[in-house]
């Protein structure tokens, strides 16, 4: 049998991957199962898994085309990548219910760059949490609410940092 | 210097070690595919330029272009884990930023502008994540990476949105899988947000015992809880995989017989296949993890199963030999190091 990766030399080994139990079966000559072996670090999941739109015949509903990079939505339904960062924009309607099917969340909660950083910005989400922080200690979720506790005081604490550098910096 | 997987670090009977990967894209240039060959080659200029700044110590950084590499030696990287098989492949325009200890390396023109990469042994989350952070800092800080309040980190897939963090542990969990328990586990971190993966083949045919375990969702969650719960979970895989080799331990001869024919194989093989390679080394780490063989470093162990690919064993021949030919290299390479330790 031939190798079912590079379809060239001869199949040595039977390889079963696994991904969330979810097992997958190939034949692999000793090169393929070599480079299958390897890539383990950066073989991640193609966005065709989540749109679910990858394998049978959709059709185009419509010819919207990004105005800074030229994508149009079904070259990134068929590559599971956006053009440019505007894409997120100009497809926010298409794109959102995908990103929240793959996250469960549709809002960033982690790092902000001291780029983009503002103090505006910073308070919006510290007001933000202790609101979720009251509605978990009423549903009495403490985990959660000590989850939101530490969250709040690290971002009080970047503020404060902010506030510091920028005296410095006057 | 010693390489990265020579440092000594916590847990490195079970864990082999961690890579912290942050995707990060410039907010005023277009995406991955849609870049001219001029706009590659610019962003490489721009990161080298930026990275100018930084102070490593002794740890000092290369930038390395892919095309002026051949095969093999891009080959060897993946083997290492340094750069990805899709970045090996297409080496147009492409740069590799390296430390002179591995333990950081920047993929400039990978699916991202940027995969900014910091690899450690053992368990070592935070630590990676403090140098894979000061990292993206310093690179912000001159290019200006795409970020969107509601989003994060805007990234050319969207399953890579918000934090753009990927953190990852391989494991080698020789013990679970023996006992058939590694389907069980993967139903189980699949439900709290993480992702279980390994290569191995049917039957006996087991090769390696390793896995790897990282975070699935990076929007809506924090860097610190999505380490955390990795870190959480980490620890109760550890503890069983521990119970699970004490299970094997129950048929002591059949078990010891198994792993001093391994070590034999290691130190006399004449011929060694990669897979047959693997397999041992699998066989022997376990064993000197549970003291039931003559000790070997953990340094000395990592340096076999990262060195001994097809074509980290060929590198210095500057072309992948024929199996035949490899297997004798690598045998020889194999003795050399256990002799030498």
């Amino acid at each position: 049998m031939k190798c079912e990766r590079c379809g060239q030399r001869e199949a040595t080994s039977v390889f079963t991957q696994t991904v969330n139990g979810t097992s997958k079966t190939v034949h692999l000559c000793s090169q393929c199962a070599q480079e299958q072996m390897m890539g383990g670090w950066f073989s991640d999941f193609g966005l065709g898994n989540f749109m679910g739109l990858s394998h049978s015949g959709y059709a185009p509903h419509t010819s919207k085309q990004c105005p800074n990079c030229g994508a149009t939505l079904e070259e990134i339904r068929q590559t599971g990548l956006v053009g440019c960062a505007k894409c997120y924009e100009t497809f926010a309607p298409e794109l959102s219910g995908t990103i929240e099917r793959i996250h469960g969340a549709s809002a960033h909660v982690g790092k902000i760059p001291s780029t983009s950083r503002t103090a505006v910005q910073l308070e919006g989400r510290i007001s933000e949490l202790k609101t979720r922080l009251a509605k978990a200690v009423a549903d009495q979720n403490f985990e959660q609410a000590a989850a939101l506790r530490d969250q709040i005081r690290d971002l009080e604490a970047q503020n404060q940092q902010d506030q510091q550098g920028k005296e410095k910096a006057e | 210097m010693n390489a990265w997987y020579q440092q000594t670090a916590p847990q490195q009977d079970v864990v082999l070690s961690t890579r912290i990967r942050l995707a990060r894209n410039v907010a005023s240039l277009p995406f991955g595919s849609r870049l001219s060959r001029d706009q590659r080659e610019q962003l490489d200029t721009q990161v080298q330029q930026a990275l100018e700044t930084i102070h490593l110590g002794d740890n000092t950084l290369s930038f390395l272009r892919l095309d002026d590499m051949d095969p093999v030696e891009r080959q060897a990287l993946v083997e290492q884990h340094e750069i990805s098989p899709d970045f090996a492949k297409n080496p147009d325009g492409r740069l590799l930023v390296l430390s002179q200890d591995g333990s950081i390396s920047i993929m400039v023109n990978e699916e991202d502008h940027l995969r900014i990469q910091v690899l450690h042994s053992g368990l070592a989350l935070k630590e990676a994540y403090e140098l894979c952070n000061r990292l993206d800092d310093v690179l912000d800080s001159q290019l200006g990476f795409a970020f969107d309040r509601k989003l994060g980190y805007l990234t050319a897939c969207p399953t890579n949105l918000g934090t753009g963090l990927r953190a990852s542990v391989m494991l080698h969990l020789p013990g679970l899988q023996q006992q058939k328990l590694i389907s069980r586990l993967a139903d189980t971190v699949g439900k709290l947000g993480l992702t279980i993966r390994g290569t191995y083949g049917e039957g006996s045919g087991v090769v390696g015992a390793v896995y790897q375990l990282s975070n699935q969702i990076t929007l809506g969650i924090t860097e610190k809880d999505a380490m955390e719960n990795l870190e959480n979970v980490t620890a109760q895989i550890i503890q069983s995989e521990e119970q699970a080799r004490k299970a094997l331990a129950q048929n002591q001869t059949a078990l010891e017989d198994k792993l001093w024919r391994s070590y034999g194989v290691l130190k006399n093989a004449r011929l060694l296949s990669s897979e047959e390679c693997q397999q041992t080394l699998s066989w022997v780490r376990m064993g000197v993890a549970m003291k039931l063989l003559p000790p070997i470093s953990y340094s000395t162990l990592n340096q076999l199963l990262l060195n001994t690919g097809s074509a980290s064993v060929c590198k210095d021949q500057g072309q992948l030999l024929r199996p035949e030919d490899r297997d004798k290299v690598r045998a020889a390479y194999v003795r050399k190091v256990l002799q030498e330790s």
